[in-house]
């Protein structure tokens, strides 16, 4: 008797075990999906992230150190053909060398983040990636820079030329970035030859989306897209990319327009979490005339539509106005670089 | 701690700190293998019991936790997918590599196809056929080769048994 009940007893305690755990699972869904951005769940999720940075620091340590020992191990296999004296003696210089090259591209990088902190005038906190997700769902990076260093979570990030993501959340001493073209990002942006408005967006096959545009939106290929700074989540005038192809579907309202990033947000090592911009309020200033502008520039639409790059409205613009700085002169001023 | 148990613990602690610390660096493009769960599914083959249920929610939620989703989707999935591959191992094992290499991809693509219409469901993912494009079908094959070297091993070190129902005929287990 006592056999037989032992024995149900352990038949049902595997099911059982089994429903409890989906019960329970399917309730941290449901709490997680219900509760905001500082809810419990939420909390412990991003404890955790916080634990698990030092473990990404060494993933990403070791990551260098496989390529580097891939490096060597290629090295060596060149030494052991020759056995001489010569060939190793080069293959310890092409070790300084590649050294040296790290050193110099370390160097233009940091030099690159320089550079686009006196073009936008901006307040940053300047930061290295230390690991990356380990999820394949989600195009997050971390950095090696937190709360209290001023970093919060909303604050953009850029890399040496242009727009990477967003910190989405922090620690003591690391950040969470969510990359452009994670399929959770969204950018509010316009387009800087004719000033619509609309959302750019990433996607799980890593291309970037212009979306939400006013109907009959007319784009090119090599239109640049800026932040808008509607929405407040990042600041005005950053250059996202520039649009690479529009399409039109039949039926579709809207065309297709993929956004080339204007920065390369697959493999950067140091960004600049941007706290402020220096020149906002002139932008802002600035603002309504670009309105006015945009009229004039309708009512010669017709000659403008035939040439209209944005390098000549650079040239135009800045020609005209050398003095002025206004969010056209200031845009145009970013496109024109980036042309360059 | 039964002895039994110590190299299932170990092995998850193993596949966690793989997860976390080499997964991103062997990623290839979007496709990144899921060390988690292919520990389960290799468990769920290997030494099926109720405590590979226990082993499932546990590596889910901190899969779940460490990451960006949603918390509770993992754990959900893994238990499912363990449940059913340890019951269809048990029936289809005929000591050849072609049962675990099916069920590694059937179950790694089922998993992660649901863990995408959870992401839908809740409005953090759009696209379901993108989804299936670009994560689950490439994620699924690049955990499929990870877990065709993982299962040997797992073979090794930790026994296997052959049963015939997963919640009665595990003792080492209880």
């Amino acid at each position: 008797m006592a056999l037989q009940f032992h024995g149900n007893g352990t038949a049902l305690r595997g099911p059982l075990v089994v429903v409890i755990l989906l019960v329970v699972s399917l309730a941290l869904v449901t709490v997680y999906a219900r509760e905001g951005e500082s809810g419990p769940v939420h909390t412990v999720q991003n404890a955790f992230s916080g634990i698990s940075a030092p473990l990404k620091v060494v993933g990403s340590a070791i990551g260098s150190a496989g390529e580097s020992t891939t490096t060597a191990v290629g090295d060596l296999t060149a030494d052991a053909n020759t056995l001489s004296g010569l060939r190793a003696q080069n293959e310890q210089l092409r070790g300084m060398v590649s050294q040296l090259e790290e050193y110099r591209q370390e160097a233009q990088r940091l030099q690159d983040l320089l550079d686009i902190r006196d073009q936008y005038d901006l307040t940053s906190v300047s930061a290295r990636v230390v690991g990356r997700s380990s999820d394949s769902w989600n195009e997050v990076v971390t950095l090696d820079k937190g709360s209290d260093e001023g970093v919060v979570a909303g604050l953009p990030v850029m890399s040496g030329t242009g727009l990477v993501g967003q910190v989405i959340s922090t620690t003591a001493h690391t950040a969470e970035v969510r990359l452009l073209t994670d399929q959770q990002s969204g950018v509010a942006v316009l387009v800087q030859s004719n000033r619509a408005e609309g959302i750019v967006s990433g996607s799980l096959e890593g291309l970037l989306y212009l979306e939400d545009l006013p109907e009959g939106t007319e784009l090119k290929a090599g239109d640049v897209v800026v932040t808008s700074g509607l929405g407040g989540s990042f600041f005005r005038g950053i250059v996202v990319g520039e649009v690479v192809s529009v399409e039109q579907q039949p039926g579709d309202t809207q065309p297709v327009v993929i956004v080339r990033p204007n920065a390369d947000v697959t493999s950067f090592e140091e960004v600049l979490v941007v706290t402020g911009v220096g020149n906002a309020s002139a932008v802002d200033a600035n603002a309504a005339s670009s309105d006015a502008s945009s009229e004039s520039a309708d009512s010669s639409s017709s000659s403008s539509s035939s040439s209209s790059s944005s390098s000549t409205r650079s040239d135009e613009s800045s020609s005209a106005s050398s003095d002025e700085s206004g969010d056209d002169a200031y845009f145009d001023e970013q496109a024109g670089g980036e042309e360059e | 701690m039964r002895s039994e148990l110590l190299p299932v613990v170990v092995g998850a602690v193993a596949a966690l700190l793989l997860q976390i610390v080499l997964a991103p660096n062997i990623a290839v493009f979007s496709a990144m293998p899921n060390f988690l769960v292919v520990y389960v599914l290799v468990v769920a083959m290997v030494r099926p019991g109720t405590s590979l249920y226990v082993l499932a929610f546990v590596l889910g939620l901190l899969s779940d936790l460490l990451g960006y989703g949603p918390v509770g989707a993992t754990p959900f999935l893994l238990i499912l997918a363990s449940a059913v591959v340890s019951r269809a191992f048990a029936v289809l094992n005929n000591d050849t590599v072609f049962v675990p290499l099916a069920l590694f991809m059937a179950a790694d693509f089922v998993v992660e196809f649901l863990y995408s219409a959870f992401l839908i469901g809740l409005g953090l993912a759009d696209s379901a056929v993108d989804a299936l494009i670009y994560h689950a079908l490439p994620c699924a094959l690049y955990s499929t080769v990870v877990g065709l070297v993982a299962y040997p091993l797992a073979r090794h070190f930790m026994g296997s048994e052959t049963i015939t129902d997963v919640h009665t005929a595990t003792p080492r287990f209880r």
